[in-house]
């Protein structure tokens, strides 16, 4: 079944969503009893927010665009006008072409009917034909894995099971425009192979993809436009790298005014560690580390950790210096992303010490190093392979 | 065209979704039962065989001609009540697929109404029983059943439109509606008679004031051979259109908020 149109486009002029909101009365518990009494008998009031305001641009064919913005920026909002389950207050929203929102996959099922049934349910609700639908309950069967389980209640699932089962009706087609908040994908690793793959096949048919993400890297991999909303407002609109720059001056303004916390020194700021770890060479007994790395909210963390044959060697000292590279290619605001760290590995003398088996990590503080560091091709070709010396 | 009746339209064009969510809905509450959908057959017998045997008593009068009184009465008050109770709840509980961008609300409001249908099919045995056993019945007045009907499913359809998008809103509308529905069962003459409430007495009022007495009344009278006040069949078009006109209204008004509301 082809669901796709000669002409993709999402052309939003100047929406404006409001929202009520329900607010439960603030009210100053004396005790437990008070509290509960609270919640019970407070109606909650009703007030207007403005959610999305004012938010203008337009989506071709080929076009890529990520939403970036912090929590409760409005992204997964405007994901839902453009999925148009919610209608603007204001303003003028255009989709052409067929639309599939993977935003919460587990949900939309029947948890008393079998699986069948539910595949049936969901793929309806999706806009398929039965008659085509007939043919694809194998292969989505087949795709998740739960051959034996289709005659079950699907509330006897468990929830990587329901997610999986999401993932294989959702991706079942191929549509025009893709949108997503964050990239699809959980579950076992066999299974994530298989969700990957088929999701670099839908991206990569989709004529238009909207993804939302914290995820840098990702973002920066795949989109080819980016937008960046703050307080429901468009701040900035254009090319992946320069929307990326906008996103993290705005994350550095912010962690100057002190409205965001600076990456904490306890690592318990939730930011995300990515970066890469390019070299290995040797200095006055002990290994330098050459690399970068940079969290989600565009700061710098300070801690690196190198793990030999499973074992983790805290560095002695982390140096930062400018990579101008890695901040064009990422649009950070920070310049001091790359880090010389020093690393001393008590017995090993030389790179063949250290074996195959080695792993780098990032995080704020060295305790809390556990975010791996992509390992660079050319980090494994300085070191003469283990096997040599056999 | 209006949103409501173009959408309408197109949900009763493509029936997949909204006839296998409401008969999934319908057999898997009963799955774990040993009976299975066969209890879904119950209140009819409890309330015609039941209570209709205990008020007929009561009342002087033998089951043949009580129960199907009973019987008629309690399959359109079942059909009705059943569109309010559903219907209150009915976006509420579809919010997965409406979040997920499944739009066209017709189709919820057309579960909704799929089910009291089924619930209302389940009096059919019952029924069919009792109209055997009852000496007049009157064949002409079968006649009339099928149109009666239509005016009986607007009448619902609108009252569905109206009560979903009210239930969105206010959640405690549903619970209301719940706890009222004994009343209003008791409130219409189902187990008992009209002409026991005379036009000029203030309970004989409050009965005309009912509108399931209305709808009740022109489906069972003519079947069995009773007269039709005038009333009733004002009362019924005008009900019907305003209702129509008001669902309408609401619902090219109100229906991008449900998403919000729910």
């Amino acid at each position: 079944m082809d669901l796709t149109s000669p002409n993709a486009l999402i052309r939003a002029e100047r929406i404006t969503l409001d929202v009520p909101i329900y607010l439960q009365r603030e009210r100053n518990a004396r005790g437990w009893a008070s509290m509960l009494f609270g919640a019970a008998f407070d109606s909650p009031s009703r007030s207007l927010t403005r959610i999305l305001d004012d938010i203008s641009f337009e989506l071709h064919e080929g076009d890529r665009l990520a939403i970036l913005g912090r929590n409760g920026a409005g992204k997964s909002t405007l994901l839902r006008v453009l999925n148009e389950v919610y209608r603007p207050t204001s303003g003028k929203l255009t989709v052409q072409g067929s639309c599939q929102a993977l935003l919460n996959m587990s949900l939309g099922f029947n948890g008393e009917a079998t699986v069948r049934e539910n595949i049936f349910l969901r793929g309806i609700a999706m806009g398929l034909k039965s008659s085509y639908l007939r043919h694809q309950i194998e292969p989505i069967l087949e795709f998740s894995g739960l051959h034996d389980k289709v005659t079950h209640r699907l509330r006897t699932l468990s929830s990587g099971q329901k997610m999986r089962l999401g993932f294989a009706i959702s991706t079942s087609i191929q549509n025009d425009i893709i949108l997503m908040d964050e990239w699809v994908g959980a579950g076992d690793a066999d299974f994530m192979i298989k969700a990957k793959e088929r999701m670099q096949n839908r991206v990569g048919g989709a004529k238009i993809l909207v993804l939302a993400s914290h995820s840098i890297g990702l973002l920066r991999n795949i989109c080819n436009k980016g937008i960046v909303l703050e307080q429901g407002r468009l701040v900035h609109a254009g090319d992946i790298v320069s929307s990326l720059k906008c996103y993290h001056d705005l994350l550095a303004d912010l962690r100057a005014q002190k409205i965001i916390p600076l990456a904490a020194a306890d690592g318990a700021s939730g930011a995300q560690i990515y970066g890469a770890a390019e070299s290995i060479t040797m200095r006055d007994g002990a290994f330098v580390l050459k690399g970068w790395f940079v969290n989600t909210e565009g700061a710098v963390p300070g801690g690196v950790v190198m793990e030999v044959q499973g074992r983790r060697y805290i560095a002695d000292k982390v140096e930062h210096h400018r990579r101008p590279d890695v901040v064009r290619h990422l649009g950070l605001s920070d310049e001091d992303c790359g880090f010389y760290a020093t690393v001393t590995v008590p017995g090993a003398r030389k790179l063949a010490d250290l074996g195959e088996n080695v792993q780098v990590f990032g995080g704020d503080s060295p305790e809390h190093a556990d975010a791996p560091l992509r390992i660079a091709p050319e980090f494994l070709v300085q070191r003469p392979p283990a096997g040599a010396k056999r | 065209m209006n949103s409501f009746w173009r959408e309408i339209r197109e949900s009763l064009r493509h029936p997949e979704f909204w006839a296998i969510s409401s008969w999934l809905d319908i057999v898997v509450k009963h799955r774990k039962s040993s009976f299975g959908v066969l209890w879904l057959f119950m209140p009819s017998i409890i309330y015609v065989w039941g209570m209709g045997y205990y008020f007929a008593v009561a009342q002087g009068k033998t089951m043949a001609e009580f129960s199907v009184h009973v019987a008629l009465g309690s399959m359109i008050f079942k059909t009705l009540m059943s569109s309010i109770v559903e219907s209150t709840n009915v976006f509420g509980g579809n919010q997965s697929f409406i979040m997920d961008g499944h739009m066209r609300l017709t189709d919820y409001l057309l579960e909704a109404l799929a089910k009291s249908f089924f619930y209302s099919c389940t009096y059919i045995p019952v029924t069919v029983i009792a109209l055997l056993i009852f000496p007049n019945l009157d064949l002409h007045g079968l006649l009339w059943m099928p149109l009666a009907l239509v005016v009986v499913y607007l009448n619902a359809l609108w009252i569905t439109v109206v009560f979903s998008l009210v239930g969105a809103r206010f959640p405690d509308f549903g619970q209301f509606m719940g706890n009222t529905s004994i009343f209003l069962f008791l409130l219409t003459p189902i187990i008992w008679y009209p002409d026991q409430m005379p036009a000029d007495s203030l309970r004989g009022q409050l009965m005309r004031f009912n509108p399931f007495y209305h709808l009740v009344t022109v489906f069972r009278a003519p079947i069995l051979g009773e007269h039709v006040e005038t009333f009733s069949l004002y009362y019924i078009g005008v009900m019907t259109v305003l209702g129509l006109a008001l669902a309408t209204f609401l619902y090219r008004r109100y229906a991008r908020f449900v998403p919000l509301w729910i």
